[in-house]
């Protein structure tokens, strides 16, 4: 099985021809690939693809509606709509900082939620 | 052989045979099946040539089915049992003049119109122009009241403190041939008593205007044209109205009309029943319904579409005034040919068009009639092209059959007055049909009682000041009092957060985001919205409480 | 009258930049800024993909913003918010009128002006979609801001018209706040935004890309209902006969970015009708002595690093302008290409008297593959750089040595060329 794939690790967006050699023992062959950033990518894409994810949390404050936040790392793809979901029940009531930690370990990710910026009211 | 068999026979033959043909309350009365619209149209035109004083045009298209009136969704008792001197049925510029004129007695006034805002039909979407009063057929009410209503534009406008300009209009020619159709202008302004109307040559029109043609050899200049923005002088004479006591309903439709004999009893609305001394009918493309409902229908609305472009300030030096270049055809249609109009606010106005379809409230454009309207008028003027366009919008005239305006009272309605089927050049017309409407409810209304003059009328109104265009002075004055003025919120046209809520909270409030546009003009500029968008509708949501749904239109107007 | 060297109009990552790099070099310098908050469309910009260039790292829109932010806090860099430049004249200098609810309307005398108020959007009249006016049709950023700042999310069904990096992030966006994208449409026969956009905004959703459609009228009294697509031919008009219809809410534009310019048209400077932003020289400085461009206003950015970039370059010239004091009497050496080759090129007109090195950012007008660029000096090549793969919405940047250019002052231009 082969799949093909742009790499979205950085802006270059190498397309990626990934093929499956060895579906037991999980082994890949990448071609497309400027960097080894991109081999690890292809590996990843395969088996278990992850993803950041960057949305906003509500909070009390009039002037400073929203709160934007992101994952502190990768979580599973198929993940993403389950911290979604938890993400619509909070709600922020003082001010954070970017890096601040919103949700810990989200759904069990092993992963927080934090903030990416400073709310100065 | 009588006019309806004359009528019968010239519209068998020219459009068909399927049609019956009768009299009705003094009308022509059409009833059956013709296979297009244009023929619908062709044989209420061939009616309307005869002595009848109207046209019922009932005929039916297979496949078009007219859609219901757009209606409001709230239903509720807010004007039950009302009983009033006047009801006033239409919000429009027509409706709204004659409430602020007859906020001048002591009278219970009531006006009511079905949509969320005043003015949403014919009075905000047209180029805002108030004509000299040369094109109508002499005799006609269209004449009448135009010259008298241009007149009297200036004094009100400064009243209301609404801007306006007195820019003139120049009709050019290409060939001397035209010079005879110039003659026949000359000969209309004069019996229609229009001032100032004159011959000019073509090096004349380019002292005033230095972007025309070259090859214009000369033309006829209008010097008594206006422009003055309609919708904010809707909205103005409807708070003059309020401001000395008229009550305003808005989303507030008529279902059903209750007649006692010749008399109307009561008005049912979606907000309850209404009983009235007198109905007063201004309700434009509706006019008709209104009369049918009122068991008097002698006339038929057919909306007459058009479409305007507008095109960047950044281009309003190029033009002053009106312009258009008229050849035969255009002469002897039904409109004013369109043309180049530069409104009060900057903008030059590119159109209108003019052509006959079934919907009243169809608004929306279509590629092809936009390319027409370019490809017609924009070599008006030197220098301007499709890149200066930053919008389009359209409308539909309330046109009867006779291509008249119906100011009168009702024949066989005792307490019903018309103000119904104005169209161009209607806006230019209402200060005038304003006074005679009155005159005529007023003459009605003394039969029973008795009606005395205001003592306290006021006749002037503040409006949302405009602090961009004051000195900095002054701006900095309303600043120090009002911390509101110095924030700005479209940064396109400049708008204040105090101007934004100065509308909010005025006496008909704005409580959309597309009525905060129409009365500060935010939203009208470069972005058209896209920054300010937002940030009114949280200042609206913050002074009301309302949901961003119905402040940004979503599932439709009402409130 | 408060007197200032130089005052920064903007205070998003090309003007925080600057301000920062104005204030590393001793000037007396003011910051003006039309919001509440700055830190301009970052702070929308929730999503990834900032900053790899510039701190090698991966940063949100808002932690971009906040890195300069943070700084401009340290070095107690004065920020006016809430105030609006309502014009300016030229005076010995220049002369701004600017009005805010503290100070009302009051005027600041500067010696020089960065320019760094960012760009709008292109609306849907301006690419003739006709019809109806229902509510649902939003621009991109638009829409973006009702979503991340204001936290309203009425959109359900979806159409995003425009391939570019906006729409392709609201793509995602919108899907992840539970709506239902139904594709994205693209009048080019190329898609406009990065590649690696395409992949994890639609390809990771499995919303559907067409390209050569676009859309042509809308429908609907009140709320959007439906909306018409057509093919486009090689000339991007639409084609008869190739309608299709699709029922939706909400129409998304994504359609181009135009760079705000009438405080620029104000004081007559020259605007580069490709880029629509002002004609600059090496130093940044426009086509009038003191006024400088920076940021999306001087042409419209994929990368935020390179705004910034820009900020400071604009900042260090505009510095060194007040501090030197010196008339300028340029002399022109122009930037010349083929516009069947390029888009643009910025700067678009390089001084005689430069030295050193500058950097020149451009697009392609098509997609290229195996190009050579060359920059041409009296038909001699100063300089060349391989491309493999050079695309329309991947800005690229050469960087030219001016000492390269010998007998500077005979020469009248610098040719670019894509071989």
């Amino acid at each position: 099985m082969s799949i093909a794939k742009t790499c979205i690790v950085c802006p270059k967006g190498c397309q990626l021809v990934i093929e499956e050699l060895d579906k037991e023992n999980n082994i890949i062959s990448v071609t497309g690939n400027q960097c080894k950033r991109g081999e690890a990518f292809a590996k990843e894409e395969m088996y278990h693809p992850m993803r950041t994810l960057q949305t906003t949390v509500k909070t009390i404050f009039t002037d400073f509606e929203r709160l934007p936040v992101k994952t502190s790392g990768s979580i599973p793809k198929d993940m993403m709509f389950n911290v979604m979901k938890v993400v619509k029940e909070v709600e922020i009531e003082y001010p954070m900082h970017v890096g601040d930690v919103v949700v810990e370990n989200i759904i069990n990710t092993g992963i927080d939620l934090i903030a990416t910026t400073n709310m100065r009211i | 052989m009588n006019e309806i068999k004359k009528i019968s026979n010239k519209i068998h033959k020219r459009v068909s045979k399927d049609i019956e043909i009768t009299e009705r309350l003094g009308a022509v009365r059409l009833e059956g099946n013709a296979d297009s619209w244009d023929n619908v149209i062709l044989a209420g035109k061939i009616a309307a040539k005869s002595s009848y004083r109207g046209v019922i045009n009932n005929l039916s298209v297979d496949g078009i089915n007219h859609k219901k009136e757009r209606m409001p969704a709230i239903c509720d008792n807010k004007l039950d049992g009302t009983s009033i001197d006047i009801l006033i049925i239409g919000g429009g510029i027509i409706g709204c003049s004659i409430a602020r004129e007859l906020s001048k007695y002591d009278l219970k006034t009531l006006l009511i119109d079905k949509e969320s805002d005043l003015g949403l039909h014919q009075s905000s979407r047209n180029d805002g122009m108030v004509h000299p009063g040369v094109m109508p057929k002499a005799g006609t009410k269209k004449a009448y009241y135009n010259v008298r209503g241009n007149e009297m534009f200036q004094n009100i406008a400064n009243d209301l403190n609404v801007p306006y300009k007195t820019i003139g209009t120049y009709v050019m020619f290409e060939n001397k041939l035209y010079d005879l159709l110039g003659r026949s202008l000359l000969k209309k302004a004069e019996k229609n008593n229009v001032k100032g109307v004159r011959h000019v040559t073509y090096k004349q029109i380019k002292a005033d205007e230095e972007n025309i043609p070259d090859n214009i050899v000369g033309g006829i200049y209008m010097p008594t044209t206006g422009v003055c923005p309609p919708y904010e002088m809707t909205i103005a004479m409807g708070e003059s109205a309020v401001i000395n006591g008229v009550q305003i309903s808005l989303s507030t439709m008529v279902t059903k009309i209750e007649r006692e004999k010749n008399a109307v009893k009561s008005v049912h609305t979606n907000r309850g029943t209404i009983f009235p001394k007198i109905v007063i009918n201004a309700a434009g493309l509706f006019s008709d319904k209104i009369a049918e409902l009122a068991g008097d229908r002698f006339f038929t609305i057919h909306p007459r579409k058009g479409q305007v472009v507008l095109l960047d300030k950044e281009k309003a030096g190029y033009l002053n005034s009106v312009v258009s270049i008229v050849n035969i055809k255009s002469a002897f249609a039904n409109t004013k040919g369109g043309g180049l109009v530069k409104t009060a606010d900057g903008n030059i106005l590119v159109g209108p068009s003019a052509y006959e379809q079934p919907y009243k409230e169809d608004y929306s454009t279509n590629k092809d009639d936009i390319e027409r309207v370019l490809n017609k008028n924009l070599q008006y003027i030197k220098g301007l092209n499709r890149r200066d366009i930053i919008t389009y919008l359209a409308g539909t005239r309330a046109a009867t059959y006779k291509e008249d305006f119906i100011v009168e009272a009702s024949q066989h309605v005792n307490n019903l007055v018309y103000a119904a089927g104005i169209q161009s050049p209607g806006y230019a017309s209402a200060p005038a049909i304003a006074k005679d409407i009155t005159q005529i409810a007023i003459d009605k209304l003394e039969k029973s009682i008795k009606v005395s003059k205001k003592e306290n009328f006021i006749k002037t109104r503040r409006g949302i000041v405009r602090l961009a265009e004051l000195s900095d002075a002054i701006r900095n004055e309303y600043i120090q009092k009002n911390k509101n003025y110095g924030e700005i919120i479209c940064r396109c046209e400049q708008i204040s957060k105090g101007e934004v809520l100065d509308a909010i909270n005025s006496p008909i409030p704005a409580l959309t985001v597309d009525a905060i546009k129409r009365r500060t003009r935010s939203g009208m500029g470069r972005c058209q919205g896209g920054f300010c968008k937002p940030l009114i509708a949280k200042l609206i949501k913050e002074e009301t409480g309302h949901d961003l749904d119905s402040i940004l239109l979503k599932g439709g107007a009402e409130l | 009258m408060k007197q200032y060297d130089v005052v920064t109009i903007g205070s998003g990552p090309a003007g925080l930049a600057a301000a920062i790099e104005l204030e590393k070099r001793g000037v007396n310098h003011l910051v003006i800024e039309r919001e509440g908050r700055s830190g301009g469309i970052l702070k929308q910009c929730i999503h990834d993909g900032f900053g790899l260039h510039r701190f090698n790292e991966r940063l949100t829109g808002p932690e971009y913003a906040q890195r300069f932010l943070n700084e401009a806090i340290d070095r107690k860099i004065t920020i006016l918010n809430n105030t609006f430049v309502a014009s300016i004249e030229k005076d010995d200098g220049f002369i701004l009128t600017l009005v805010n609810s503290d100070s009302g309307v009051f005027k600041i005398k500067v010696k020089a002006i960065i320019l760094a108020n960012g760009c709008r959007e292109r609306t849907s009249k301006q690419i003739s979609i006709h019809g109806t006016r229902p509510s649902g049709i939003y621009t991109a950023g638009t829409a973006q801001y009702f979503i991340n700042i204001q936290g309203y999310m009425p959109f359900e069904k979806c159409v995003i018209l425009g391939s570019g990096d906006i729409g392709l992030i609201m793509a995602r966006r919108l899907t992840l706040e539970g709506a239902d994208v139904l594709g994205v449409y693209e009048a080019k026969d190329s898609p406009s935004g990065l590649t690696r956009n395409i992949s994890q905004c639609l390809e990771d959703f499995n919303i559907p890309l067409h390209l050569s459609r676009t859309v042509t009228r809308v429908y609907g009294q009140d709320n959007l209902e439906r909306i018409e697509i057509k093919s486009v031919d090689n000339n991007m008009n639409p084609i008869d006969g190739t309608e299709e219809y699709i029922d939706c809410d909400t129409l998304i534009l994504s359609v181009g970015l135009i760079p705000e310019n009438e405080l620029a048209k104000s004081l007559n400077i020259p605007l580069d009708t490709k880029t629509k932003g002002p004609v600059v020289d090496e130093k940044l400085m426009t086509m009038v002595d003191g006024v400088f461009s920076c940021g999306n206003a001087l042409h419209v950015n994929d990368l935020v690093d390179y705004v910034s970039d820009s900020g400071e370059i604009a900042a260090r010239n505009a510095a060194e302008y007040v501090i030197e004091n010196h008339d300028y009497d340029r002399e022109f050496i122009d930037v010349s290409f083929n516009s069947n080759d390029f888009l643009y090129i910025v700067p678009q007109r390089v001084s005689k008297e430069s030295v050193g090195d500058v950097t020149f950012y451009f697009r392609s007008r098509k997609i290229e593959e195996n190009k050579i660029l060359k920059v041409l000096c009296k038909n001699k090549a100063i300089l060349e750089k391989k491309f493999n793969v050079i695309r329309p919405p991947e800005m690229e940047h050469i960087t030219l040595d001016l000492n390269e250019m010998q007998f500077k002052n005979s020469i009248k231009d610098i040719v670019f060329t894509l071989e």
